[in-house]
């Protein structure tokens, strides 16, 4: 997998929050079943804030927010959503929980980026290698690390998310029994 | 060095002797539980998997509460996939529509017991800590748990909650847990187990506990547990539920931090929207207008809850221009309110009462919020959109709090209702 990405910045606030900010939980809900299909959730991520976020934003670009992003009830579709638009994260703080539900969508993603919005405007163009940590600001010629996810979650990232892994591990406890 | 009560359980269920804090195991669940919003999700995920029929349907549990009365064609017609989905996977624990709320009837029932690891779908099974049994949600992650019987974890740290002195009349459990969560806040809970301990549990029942483990994954604890004691003995007896066993954490186990809390310093509280950790004292909120009321949800749907609403009602209306929603918990609550005539006390009040289950907590199904409406509510969260419109705003409280709301039109102090 290649760990980095370069594109542009989009910048938010503390406390976005899954249901509402990240992605409105009702619109998870197509007649009535939740959809999990990234194709179907990266059309509603953010657009709350952003209306045209969908659009606008393109593969590479980076996600750069501040502390416990992801706040609120654990629902892992906007992560789905933001790992279908190909975008990346970084937060200076995440919640537990939603630290998991990152690992499980997929997502690249530095998520205890120590004080990252003093380095970053909006519209500025990264270049951020998710393994190892590297963040540079080609807008600003600035550099800046921080300590990659453990190898463990790397390499579920590296499947592709949760259920990947699932089926790696499926296949590996049947090759042993 | 000791270990700490959910080090003990999570070790027993991962095969060890010894577990400490920050070890990464895969626990097998003595339960898997899961809902009906979820149910066809895991199950085509599954099917991906090529899983058909879960690791051990002896040990997996379905539950209808949250669209317990289908209000579209296509929500009826997926209840209908799901009966067949369960069906096929053949489990052991399959309760359907009005039975109760998932997080508070198998209690009741013996499903759960003390020193037992169940692994949910949904956060809330925390609520199974008031009998000393270990909840851990998995969330979008469940279907592992379906198919192998664990997930990874990571053994929580825990912080001790010493509990003392009695709450003054007027003043709810809930109340006391909602500012603990408060103080606490969420910097300090994320990821750590609240365990509670102290005199004051021995007046504390075990619907009461239930508000004390039920709130602090609002604000990323992970799980939330009472020691099973005496009163849990108890509490099982009179249900004729076997398998008690007491499991305490060492004296020398290592808690991250300890808190204490006087619960005869307490007030009533309210959660301000749109966050459960926003708790002020009521009267900084008294006054404001509301349009409708709602006691329910896992949070508070027990019997001491419905009886705390009930003792504020006796005797008075809800306001004009005020609905009022009660769903109890389960089939037996809902009994009990009967024989115990609170029913009648919602009724003359004016009191809608739905069936056992998640009730309006669940994005507003069976009484969804309208545009630019304020709710008081007993529910879990108040995130914008939690019980229907996004632009309706949720003021949060305990039982007592809302009875009294209902019948001012306003969001008011219980403790004027005191004769």
């Amino acid at each position: 997998m290649n760990w980095t990405m370069q594109g542009r910045c989009w910048k938010f606030g503390d406390n976005l929050s899954l249901d509402d900010d990240i992605l409105e939980f009702a619109k998870v809900f197509v007649e009535g079943v939740r959809v999990s299909d990234p194709e179907y959730l990266k059309k509603h991520v953010f657009t709350n804030l952003i209306p045209d976020f969908p659009e606008r934003a393109k593969p590479g670009d980076i996600v750069v927010a501040g502390k416990r992003f992801g706040q609120g009830n654990p629902h892992i579709y906007g992560l789905l959503g933001m790992a279908g638009l190909g975008v990346g994260l970084i937060a200076e703080s995440v919640p537990h929980f939603t630290y998991r539900m990152i690992v499980a969508a997929g997502l690249p993603t530095l998520p205890f980026f120590n004080d990252i919005g003093s380095f970053i405007e909006d519209g500025d163009e990264l270049r951020v290698n998710f393994g190892t940590g590297e963040v540079e600001n080609l807008t600003r010629g600035v550099r800046c690390a921080s300590e990659p996810l453990p190898d463990a979650l790397r390499e579920i990232v590296e499947l592709g998310g949760f259920l990947p892994a699932l089926e790696k591990r499926l296949m590996d406890m049947n090759t042993k029994s | 060095m000791g270990m700490t009560l959910t080090e003990k359980i999570m070790a027993m269920a991962s095969g060890r002797d010894d577990l400490r804090a920050g070890e990464i195991v895969y626990p097998e669940a003595d339960l898997a539980t899961i809902h009906d919003l979820y149910v066809v999700e895991a199950d085509r995920q599954l099917t991906e998997l090529g899983v058909e029929r879960p690791w051990d349907p002896d040990r997996v549990f379905v539950c209808f509460d949250h669209d317990t009365v289908p209000q579209t064609v296509a929500v009826a017609n997926r209840a209908k996939q799901i009966r067949e989905i369960v069906k096929r996977w053949g489990v052991k624990y399959f309760f359907g529509p009005g039975r109760g709320q998932g997080h508070v009837f198998p209690m009741e029932i013996g499903i759960v017991k003390p020193g037992e690891c169940v692994l949910a779908y949904d956060i809330h099974v925390t609520n199974y800590g008031a009998i000393g049994c270990l909840g851990l949600a998995l969330v979008f992650e469940f279907p592992a748990v379906l198919a192998t019987g664990s997930h990874w974890l990571k053994a929580p740290e825990t912080i001790r909650i010493d509990l003392s002195g009695k709450l003054p009349p007027g003043v709810g459990i809930r109340d006391a847990a909602a500012h603990i969560i408060h103080e606490i806040g969420p910097d300090a809970a994320d990821y750590r187990v609240f365990e509670y301990t102290g005199e004051a549990l021995a007046l504390l029942g075990v619907d009461a506990r239930v508000k004390l483990c039920n709130l602090p994954i609002e604000i990323g604890a992970k799980s939330a547990i009472v020691p099973a004691d005496e009163v849990v003995a108890g509490w099982m007896r009179e249900r004729n539920i076997d398998g008690f066993q007491a499991i305490r954490s060492d004296p020398n186990a290592a808690f991250a931090e300890t808190y204490e809390f006087n619960l005869s310093e307490m007030e009533p509280t309210v959660a301000i929207p749109p966050r459960p950790e926003n708790v002020v004292p009521l009267g900084e909120a008294i006054g404001v207008p509301i349009h409708a009321a709602y006691l329910g949800s896992c949070a508070a749907d027990q019997y001491e809850d419905m009886a705390e609403a009930a003792g504020i009602l006796r005797g008075k209306k809800i306001a004009p221009g005020v609905r009022m929603i009660v769903t109890p918990g389960s089939q037996e609550v809902l009994t009990r309110c009967v024989e115990d005539g609170l029913m009648d006390i919602f009724c003359e009040a004016g009191a809608m009462v739905g069936p056992p289950g998640c009730g309006p907590c669940a994005i507003g199904r069976g009484g969804p919020l309208a545009d630019g409406e304020t709710c008081i509510a007993t529910v879990t969260r108040n995130d914008v959109g939690r019980m229907g419109s996004r632009e309706a705003r949720i003021y949060l409280a305990g039982a007592s709090t809302v009875a009294a709301s209902a019948v001012r039109g306003e969001i008011a102090d219980p403790r004027d209702f005191l004769a």
